[in-house]
């Protein structure tokens, strides 16, 4: 039965996807916005009754001749995680779309590719085979591009290129690494690598290396981040958010996969996971300080908190007896996150719904007087910034508190300098939050007095309430969700439960430090340094960092383009080279038949007559008759000396002359069968020898 | 009586061929019926003929040793012959309707039935000898094909088209010569009649592999030797997708797995070392066919610069001299032919439809004809090999085959090419649907059912490969548990 109920999660999402898609073809739109939010609440459902199976032990389904290598699923606590919180975002999502979409054009095929990605997202998480999952993964890359792309403009277009381009490599490379796997350990079965890997000596390197890059380009992995900027904001809100929410956690799902099992928490690895995490975290806060699109600020801090998660699994390999603290607190931060950014694109999307524009200079004031917006949004920054009572302070308080320990364990200016990047990201996150919410729901401005009340749908707002609730729910009573992960820890070999403490006193000192110095931050940098008096004598934030050194425009770009030109150009050459062979071989022959075999009595009259028809005419003549006479004259010596001179040519005919002219008359089928002759006489002299 | 069965696919299809220019036909539709007569009928004939046991083997004329017209029905053969006739049918529905735009129908379809029988006669044929003839015939019966238009183009394209396959069959011929000087038999084995020679030179054996690699490389569009094919384009896009795609090139594919596993042998050709040599060549294959057809602003140009490209994976799986890496191949084989057709004809599809020919011109085509489009993306996405398509279950098994040699250089390409695979097909999947300006009207332009139902179909066959590879795969296991 709970099989059976495992492959209708998988299934329904893509049957629901292309059923909406007919329903909604012949304008029948409400019906199939209320089959996809059926749909989605459905699978949201299906997924919540696992719960008690899944606690109790693991659901397996393996289907054999099926895409090459069967179908092999698992849910077990760990992924569980994984999909509830897919589900369940996925289908307050799919409610806040249908309010979201109203005035876009091909809502239909949104809601199709929406559906599709559902599935291939939940696919993801639930394959327990390598390749299945990479398949999940491919179709997911795929289906979600025609939701970045979905504006078709220009700039979505931009942004679709690279996102397809980069997932399309990263697949192929994440697909390499599943090839050597493969050839090394002999197994496609995730939970068979701990074993098979602990043999192998230097390769699993290079194969983990591939893996990451693979998944880190999902994760957005610095320096692997670069679409990630550009195609978040290009996607209309609610793709955004699942996008934000959802799709970076298939990337971190597979990294986890990879340092908890394939690697089985290798130091090395999990110290370059460590690195890379605290990296994406410091380079993501930092730069979504600078941004101006609301969306695109969100996608910065996406990176950023994709940062914090990985030094999460990061530290669960160096945390070798003490690890389940990193665990919990990357895998709490999975779900946290996911709350918490899908909440903030919803508010974002809200906006935009509203006013088609989302840069906070010009949308500064708009929800002065929009209370519930303003709550909601003051939910989602509070969380992200890690305030005490919301979600995001429990993760971090945890993920902190694992550093920590990898800091007492190891002491070592490393891990100092891990502290001190640790506070300073969730400083800039106070920081730049603090930006929008400020800069939009505080400062005044004229334009926006509170007209479009009405437009703000209930549609559009509950979604975003449960979700507040929930964050705030979890703020209060963190045990909760504690407790379901305890079942997700045992998948990596941890046993017993947490014991955690979150509202003691250190705990809150460290975060109102932080808090502290994002205030600092945000009125010492944000508003004074990015903010300039414009000629109306109006402040407008500035973004510095646009002319700044670009990964993508200077490193990239140009790599690719000349790379390609370098090798297309020899390509061409190659392309064309047989003819070429063949032109310049013609080409020397002939040239070796214009050495004639006469002496050169005759050539040098030639040579004196042909210069003399190619010397000028003769100086100025005035009189106009004079110059008519002399022309036609010139032009009929002109033609006798060069029948002359052809003449002479004739007659220096040579051996030469014959086999070109044979040469000139030769047909495609005497030239068949001339090579034909020739092969046939070479393969006769080897014959003989 | 059941060994004459034999010649019935082989033969028949010339005397339709005949027949069909003779005969005067009231009205279109005897025509068609004809016509669907001769197709449908030979692959009946072929199915039944693959039910009698032992497959049925038959020399027609023998002269001695080296002149012995023999046909042989084995595995590899059936898989070829019933690839081949199948998709025959498909673009024989396929170009009924399309040929309507152009002229001198009476003698392509003479022609085109005329070919199904030759590529019936490279699929049974027992022996070298028997292969080379209906090889040569094959260049002959295109050719009036490829020249369809009559244009100074299509006339240059088509001299170029002899000349590069005369050039090869002189190869292959050399090679066959030096072969017989070495084993005084031609004929067709699994693993090869080398192996049974009690000593033999290796020196000539390897020019004639080499030679004759070169030879039949021509046809399979092996790089140098491959710029006929672009070139040919200008022939009638059933042609292009049948000929092109599927028989001509893939008989060139078909001779050189005749002539490595079946008169060489796995083992013997590894001992040689000859393949090594032909793997670089190979790489460029690959590599040269899918950066080359990122630069094709014409659709077709672009399909047959791929085509290049992907006959360089089947011909890899096939130097590699492993089983998996040979599984691969001839499953990509299939997989090709099927995915390459599909997208000819949608090419084809919007040249009968709606005129037009290059990239730019399509923006936004996708909205006027959504199902031929959509089968576009699928049969694109499968021949760039995202899983769970038919074309990841190929390259898996070609890069599982790459890696066992120990080369994972070979994987890196094949992974390069891919992503190059990607940005030649995905652009024209981009423009098709996301692009160009919304009209209010949008009018449907869905081209006519006997084009369209083909599409789809094909369509339908290539996801369904993708999904449950199994039965074929089974298939070609057993073919190349035989041969290595």
């Amino acid at each position: 039965m709970n099989k059976i109920i495992l492959m209708t999660i998988l299934l329904l999402p893509m049957i629901g996807s292309i059923i909406g898609y007919v329903l909604g073809w012949k304008s029948r739109e409400k019906y199939r916005d209320l089959f996809n939010i059926t749909m989605t609440g459905l699978v949201f459902l299906l997924v919540t009754y696992l719960y008690k199976a899944v606690r109790h032990g693991t659901i397996e389904v393996f289907i054999p001749d099926i895409m090459v290598t069967g179908l092999y699923l698992k849910l077990d606590m760990f992924r569980y995680i994984f999909v509830w919180i897919t589900c369940f975002v996925w289908f307050l999502t799919t409610i806040y779309s249908t309010q979201y979409l109203i005035k876009y054009k091909n809502r239909n095929r949104y809601y199709a590719f929406f559906m599709l990605t559902l599935g291939s997202t939940i696919g993801v998480f639930l394959s327990e085979n390598i390749l299945n999952l990479f398949t999940f993964f491919e179709i997911m890359s795929f289906t979600s591009y025609a939701l970045v792309i979905h504006d078709e403009d220009q700039y979505a277009h931009d942004a679709g290129q690279i996102y397809i381009g980069m997932a399309i490599g990263g697949g192929l490379i994440l697909l390499l690494g599943i090839f050597l796997l493969f050839d090394y350990t002999g197994t496609l079965n995730i939970s068979e690598y701990p074993l098979k890997m602990a043999e192998m000596g230097g390769l699993k390197y290079l194969i983990s290396t591939l893996l990451l890059i693979g998944f880190g380009i999902k994760a957005s992995m610095v320096p692997l981040h670069v679409w990630m900027p550009k195609a978040h904001p290009a996607a209309p809100a609610p793709a955004s958010a699942v996008l934000s929410g959802i799709l970076i956690k298939t990337g971190i799902f597979g990294i986890m996969i990879l340092s908890g099992y394939i690697m089985k928490d290798d130091q090395v690895f999990s110290m370059i996971l460590l690195v890379g995490g605290l990296t994406n975290m410091l380079l993501g806060s930092f730069l979504a300080m600078f941004q101006r699109n609301i969306k695109r600020i969100l996608a910065y801090s996406s990176m950023s908190h994709a940062g914090y998660i990985l030094v999460g699994v990061g530290l669960m390999g160096i945390l070798t007896e003490h690890k389940a603290v990193a665990i919990y607190g990357a895998l709490y931060h999975v779900l946290n996150h996911a709350l918490f950014k899908v909440l903030l694109f919803m508010g974002a999307g809200i906006i935009y719904m509203i006013l088609h524009e989302l840069s906070i200079n010009e949308i500064k004031g708009f929800g002065r007087n929009k209370t519930l917006l303003k709550i909601i949004f003051l939910v989602g920054v509070l969380a992200v910034a890690g305030m005490p009572g919301f979600n995001g302070f429990i993760s971090k308080t945890l993920l902190h508190e694992a550093l920590a320990e990898a800091h007492h364990q190891y002491s070592g200016i490393g891990f100092t300098i891990a502290e001190i990047v640790f506070t300073l990201s969730s400083a800039f996150s106070l920081a730049y939050l603090l930006k929008i919410f400020v800069a939009v729901f505080i400062e005044k401005n004229e334009a926006y007095s509170g007209q479009y009340k009405s437009h703000v749908r209930a549609g559009a707002i509950i979604p975003a309430l449960i979700i507040s609730v929930v964050i705030i729910w979890i703020g209060v009573r963190p045990f909760t969700v504690l407790h379901m992960l305890e079942g997700a820890v045992e998948s990596f070999g941890y046993h017993g439960h947490l014991e955690a403490h979150f509202y003691t006193m250190g705990n809150l000192k460290a975060t109102g430090f932080t808090m502290l110095l994002g205030v600092i931050i945000y009125l010492g940098f944000v508003r004074t340094v990015l903010r300039r008096k414009d000629a109306n004598g109006e402040n407008l934030y500035v973004n510095p960092a646009l002319n700044w050194f670009n990964l993508e425009n200077h490193v990239y770009i140009p790599l690719g383009v000349y790379l390609f030109e370098l090798i297309s150009e020899m390509f061409h050459f190659i392309d064309q080279g047989m003819i070429r062979l063949v032109k310049a071989t013609s080409g020397w022959m002939i040239a070796l038949q214009h050495i004639e075999i006469r002496p050169d009595r005759f050539q040098q009259l030639k040579k004196k007559l042909e210069a003399g028809i190619g010397r000028k005419p003769l100086g100025p003549i005035e009189d106009i008759q004079l110059v008519k006479e002399t022309a036609e004259l010139s032009v009929k010596t002109k033609s006798y000396v060069q029948e002359v001179v052809h003449d002479i040519g004739e007659e220096i005919y040579s051996l030469s002359d014959v086999v070109q002219r044979v040469g000139r008359n030769m047909n495609t089928l005497m030239f068949s069968v001339l090579s034909f002759a020739v092969i046939l006489a070479i393969a006769l002299v080897v014959m003989i020898y | 009586m059941k060994h004459l069965l034999l010649l019935f696919p082989v033969f028949l299809p010339c005397i339709y061929a005949i027949l069909y220019g003779l005969i005067r036909f009231k009205g279109d539709t005897h025509r068609e019926v004809f016509i669907g007569t001769a197709i449908v009928g030979n692959l009946l004939l072929v199915i039944f003929m693959l039910q009698s046991n032992p497959l049925p083997s038959l020399h027609l004329f023998r002269l001695d040793q080296f002149v012995d017209v023999y046909f042989h029905v084995d595995k590899m053969g059936i898989l070829f012959s019933l690839l081949a006739s199948t998709l025959w049918i498909f673009t024989m529905f396929f170009s009924m309707e399309y040929m309507t735009h152009e002229k001198n129908t009476k003698r392509f379809f003479s022609f085109f039935i005329l070919n199904l029988g030759v590529i019936m006669g490279i699929a049974f044929s027992g022996n070298l000898f028997t292969m080379y003839i209906f090889y040569e015939l094959l260049t002959l019966a295109t050719y009036p094909l490829v020249i369809h238009a009559e244009t100074e183009d299509a006339l240059y394209s088509g001299k170029k088209y002899l000349i590069y396959s005369f050039f090869g069959a002189t190869f292959i011929l050399l090679g066959m010569i030096l072969l017989y000087s070495v084993t005084n038999d031609l004929s067709f084995a699994a693993n090869g009649i080398i192996g049974k020679l009690d000593n033999y030179n290796e020196t000539i054996l390897l020019a004639a592999y080499f030679v004759m690699f070169i030879g039949f490389g021509v046809k399979a569009a092996l790089v140098p030797f491959h710029s006929w094919l672009p070139s040919a384009m200008v022939a009638p896009t059933p042609v292009s997708a049948l000929l092109h795609a599927v028989a001509v090139v893939k008989s060139g594919i078909f001779a050189i797995i005749r002539v490595s596993y079946f008169i060489f042998g796995a083992d013997i050709l590894g001992g040689m070392k000859g393949h090594l040599w032909i793997n670089v060549m190979v790489i460029f294959t690959i590599v040269l066919g899918s950066l080359m057809a990122l630069h094709q602003e014409n659709l077709k140009k672009r399909l047959a610069y791929s085509t290049i490209s992907q006959l360089g994976y089947v011909l890899l799986g096939i130097v590699l001299l492993n089983k998996n890496a040979l599984i691969g191949g001839l499953f990509h084989l299939i997989n090709h032919a099927v995915i390459k057709i599909t997208l000819f004809f949608i090419v084809g599809a919007i040249y009968f439809t709606t005129g037009k020919k290059s990239i730019h011109e399509i923006k936004g085509i996708g909205r006027e004809m959504p199902i031929t489009m959509l089968c576009f993306s699928i049969a694109s996405i499968s021949l760039i090999g995202i899983p769970p398509t038919n074309g990841f279950a190929s390259k898996w098994f070609l890069a599982l085959g790459g890696i066992a040699e120990n080369k994972i250089f070979f994987v890196v390409i094949l992974l390069f090419s891919a992503f190059l695979t990607a940005g030649y097909l995905l652009p024209i999947v981009v423009t098709a649907f996301f692009q160009g300006e919304e009209r209010a009207l949008e009018e449907k332009k869905e081209p006519p059912l006997k084009i369209l139902i083909p599409i789809v179909t094909l369509t339908g066959v290539i996801v369904l490969l993708g999904l449950f590879p199994n039965i074929v795969l089974q298939f070609i296991r057993s073919i190349v548990g035989e041969i290595i």
